[in-house]
């Protein structure tokens, strides 16, 4: 550093004087951090490495129903390299949220939802629904039959709203079926309003933490794992998080490429035939195998036949749906319902067992809808 | 802050009356404009014309055996006919839990639907899975050697 050109040197300090860009990576090194900033970060980073492969698919997919296909057909198998783009996108859609998952879990057993760290909760898990979403529009982007059918399976759900729900239905479609304004629709949320959510939130996750944390530190009432970083320690850590994470999508590229391309993903959509047997990808898994499961316990059960049939029949219906649409609600209202100062996972015994309790049957239910 | 630090004095009261009032009068106007903005956006939104017309279609009666079905569009809306036993049969093909598209299994005399495994019988009725409401009938003709199909 120092056989640096005196050159150099002033036009750094010249951009040091005019935008003061290493006062603030200093300001950020030096924000206080618990002992696992990293899944965070690895979020961001994750976040970063959808928006640059994605800005790459952009250069080569058309988004209209007659061409949608073909293009992302082409990215695969014309275009040099665009495999690798593509898939990289792909996987790390899952990677992306199998640690939105992950964060959220964790959150929950430490209780990092409680005072003063609220919205750092409700603005994480936004971000983690986001994540779902972008999952969802960005899956029905190449126009193939999974995408055609999943994009019908997840939009339908809105036609059981009383009284607006057709409104509903043909707002998120931009027709009766889905259809080319369907895919107009997921190109501008997946592609533009999305990504500007996300950053938007990203800033604001990391302004409330920054606060939660020297409020936390005023109180002495939480353990802070270091005080002030070194901004080159920092930048060597998160420099190791971009290579751990790129090497852990690359593994998923080169050696389960599958996952990317389950059954039906090589097929143009056509809206004549829903593909037969049709599963949704990993993440989805628990809330299509509720939707068979809840049905048939409901018409186990002897008094669903008689007199209360019809009730039987609705609720077989209308409560696995009220369950997946209900859940994101459930996950926002946390910080508001559970409200005790104790942050000891061990000696929060209900909340750990609801926990528990919960990651459980999803995971049956997951296990159920892989082997349906 | 400063607004009410200096009301609070009693001191230049004027301006701060005067900023009061517009607040006052800014308010009904933001109002009035996120109205007047986000009904054409809504309107934007909605597709237009998108009211289910009549609509009609031949099928060559040799096309649906005995046993077998066709699936086909109607007013750009997948349908499907069935020939068994019991005569024709036509219903609107999405299964009414999800929108998936149902198939007619011959062996089990049912509509099957892939997506969540409703099951619907001959005349369109729930015999099991997650869906409530039954098939949506369409009306049938046989002329000759010709089915014509069309929404009731």
């Amino acid at each position: 550093m120092s056989a640096r050109p005196e050159v150099v040197a002033e036009v750094a300090n010249w951009l040091e004087s005019r935008a003061g860009l290493r006062t603030l990576t200093r300001a950020i090194a030096a924000t206080p951090s618990g002992r696992t900033w990293w899944l965070g970060a690895t979020a961001l980073i994750a976040f970063a490495l959808q928006v640059v492969t994605g800005m790459l698919l952009l250069v080569y997919y058309v988004p209209a129903p007659d061409r949608a296909f073909a293009s992302a057909q082409a990215i695969l198998w014309e275009v040099p390299f665009g495999w690798l783009v593509r898939l990289a996108h792909a996987q790390g859609a899952s990677a992306l949220l199998a640690i939105g998952i992950a964060h959220t879990v964790l959150a929950a057993v430490r209780a990092d939802y409680k005072q003063p760290r609220e919205l750092v909760w409700v603005c994480g898990r936004i971000l983690t629904l986001l994540g779902f979403v972008a999952a969802l529009t960005g899956y029905i982007l190449p126009w193939s039959q999974l995408s055609y059918w999943a994009t019908t399976i997840a939009t339908s759900p809105l036609a059981k709203f009383p009284l607006v729900g057709t409104t509903l239905v043909t707002l998120a479609r931009g027709g009766e079926t889905v259809g080319g304004p369907t895919l107009s629709r997921a190109f501008v949320a997946h592609v533009v309003a999305l990504p500007l959510a996300a950053i938007a939130l990203f800033a604001l996750y990391g302004r409330l933490i920054a606060r939660a944390r020297r409020i936390e530190m005023r109180r002495g009432t939480r353990a802070i794992a270091r005080l002030a970083g070194d901004p080159r320690a920092r930048a060597l850590e998160v420099s190791m998080l971009v290579v751990v994470y790129l090497a852990v999508v690359l593994a998923l590229v080169i050696y389960v490429p599958s996952l990317a391309f389950p059954l039906h993903a090589d097929r143009p959509a056509d809206p004549l035939d829903t593909p037969n047997p049709i599963h949704p990808e990993w993440y989805f898994l628990w809330a299509s195998e509720l939707q068979r499961l809840i049905p048939d316990l409901i018409a186990a059960l002897p008094w669903s036949h008689g007199r209360l049939a019809a009730a039987a029949g609705w609720i077989g219906e209308l409560l696995p749906l009220a369950i997946i649409g209900g859940a994101p609600f459930v996950l926002l209202a946390v910080p508001f319902v559970d409200r005790g100062p104790e942050r000891d996972p061990r000696r929060r015994p209900v909340a750990i067992a609801v926990i528990v309790l919960t990651l459980a049957s999803l995971a049956v239910l997951t296990s159920l809808g892989a082997h349906e | 802050m400063s607004d009410f630090i200096v009301h609070s004095e009693g001191a230049l009261a004027q301006p701060v009356g005067r900023r009061r009032v517009l607040a006052w009068l800014l308010a009904p106007a933001a109002a009035a404009l996120a109205a007047a903005t986000g009904w054409p956006i809504a309107r934007y939104l909605f597709p237009a014309g998108v009211a289910a017309a009549a609509a009609a279609v031949e099928i060559p009666a040799r096309e649906v055996a005995l046993g077998e079905s066709k699936r086909f569009l109607l007013g750009g809306r997948p349908a499907i006919v069935v020939r068994t036993a019991q005569g024709l049969r036509a219903y609107w093909g999405a299964c009414t839990h999800l929108g998936c598209l149902v198939s007619w299994r011959r062996g089990r005399s049912d509509f099957f639907c892939p997506c969540h495994g409703g099951r619907f019988d001959v005349d369109g009725h729930v015999v099991g899975g997650p869906a409530r409401e039954p098939l949506a009938p369409l009306v049938i003709e046989e002329i000759g050697d010709t089915i014509r199909v069309r929404t009731a």
